[in-house]
């Protein structure tokens, strides 16, 4: 899933500067799970903004809704009607709630209050760590299911640096060496040979090098209408 | 409740007005002297500034 | 003013221990502060932070939490 965090609440208010009417909009997917910006959290966020502007002698009207996904048309559609009202909207969604908001609403500009932080999972409550970087070309099948590109501080294709030692990656004493991880699977399955086939360099043409990507499945796409 | 007092910090209120206590059915007397702790820890912080803005 | 002071205090207290000790506390005739106002929850557990913050947005001066 997509993890994300709330930015402070300083930098919230500065980014909502003059607005005296706004909508925080939460997301009930991703960022309900991470706990960053779920139904709790925009309830949260939106009294936190009422009585801190208040405080601050300039206070704001903030009203506060979830949307199942805010990266669908279909689930924020529903909130067309109701944008008009305010003078900023806050997304709680990742970044591309916040774009979908932008894209849908072209008369009312949305604020991101997280910061979307990586792809990954949470390794236990309150934890998450970094697992996928989308690279597009998924080689953990190479990998015994352990991502280089997420996980090596360095994206090594070839083992580990020389900087891995007992495990633990140089760059920090909390980072697992994921080339070791790697080696282990690979003793675990008695396949240590395939790791000795070097790969050659990673083609990263289907990861970011030709700007944004884009996929498109023909058989899923809609009759265009007459 | 941790978590409570944080965003009251960052609120600008003080995280010290909100406080969690254990009691069972029985600790009436407890009960009462944490009333009155609470109470007077909230008077010497004074009034919630929200009251009179 | 500050001298009538009298702190309000919202007290959310668990059906099943605080509320029940307050309870206890009144049959007792035990004195204590009359700034306080008791709401019962099933367990303290269901006490959500937004609600905290909510009781201080409607001029609480302090929130306890009692289970
Ligand atoms: S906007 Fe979409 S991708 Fe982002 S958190 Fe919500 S559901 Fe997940
Ligand atoms: S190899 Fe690429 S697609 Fe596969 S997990 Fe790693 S970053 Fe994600």
């Amino acid at each position: 899933m997509i993890v994300g965090e709330q930015k402070p609440l300083e930098e919230i208010m500065n980014l909502l500067g003059d607005a005296r009417r706004v909508l925080v909009v939460g997301c009930g997917t991703c960022v309900t799970v991470c706990f960053a910006g779920g139904e709790k959290e925009a309830a949260i966020l939106a009294s936190a903004l009422r009585m801190k502007s208040q405080l601050e002698g300039h206070p704001m009207e903030v009203d506060e809704v979830t949307v199942q996904r805010q990266c669908e048309w279909e689930y924020i559609d529903p909130l067309a009607d109701r944008l008009k009202d305010y003078d900023a909207i806050l997304s709680l969604a990742c970044g591309i709630g916040v774009q979908a908001m932008n894209e849908r609403f072209p008369e009312s500009i949305t604020l991101p209050g997280l910061n979307t932080t990586f792809l990954g999972l949470p390794e236990e409550h309150g934890v998450w760590v970094e697992r996928c970087q989308a690279c597009g070309d998924c080689i953990l099948g190479l990998t015994f299911g352990i991502c280089p590109i997420a996980r090596c501080s360095k994206q090594l294709l070839n083992g580990p640096c020389g900087g891995s030692q007992n495990g633990v990656c140089e760059v920090s004493s909390d980072v697992p060496c994921a080339w070791h991880l790697i080696w282990e699977r690979a003793i675990q399955f008695g396949q240590v040979e395939r790791l000795l086939e070097v790969q050659p360099p990673k083609n990263w043409s289907r990861s970011r090098d030709g700007g944004p990507r884009k996929i498109v499945r023909e058989d899923l796409r809609l009759p265009e209408k007459a | 409740m941790k978590y409570a007092a944080e965003w009251l910090d960052k609120i600008g209120l003080g995280g010290e007005r909100v406080r969690m206590v254990n009691l069972s059915s029985a600790m009436a007397v407890q009960f009462a002297e944490a009333v009155r702790e609470m109470t007077e820890k909230i008077r010497q912080l004074g009034p919630n500034p929200l009251r009179h803005t | 003013m500050t001298e009538a002071f009298e702190p309000r205090i919202l007290a959310f207290c668990c059906h099943y221990c605080a509320y029940a000790a307050a309870d206890l506390a009144g049959v007792m005739r035990l004195n204590y502060p009359t700034g306080i106002r008791i709401v019962e929850v099933p367990c303290s557990g269901r006490v959500e932070v937004s609600e905290i913050l909510h009781a201080f947005e409607h001029g609480a001066d302090g929130v306890m939490v009692a289970g």
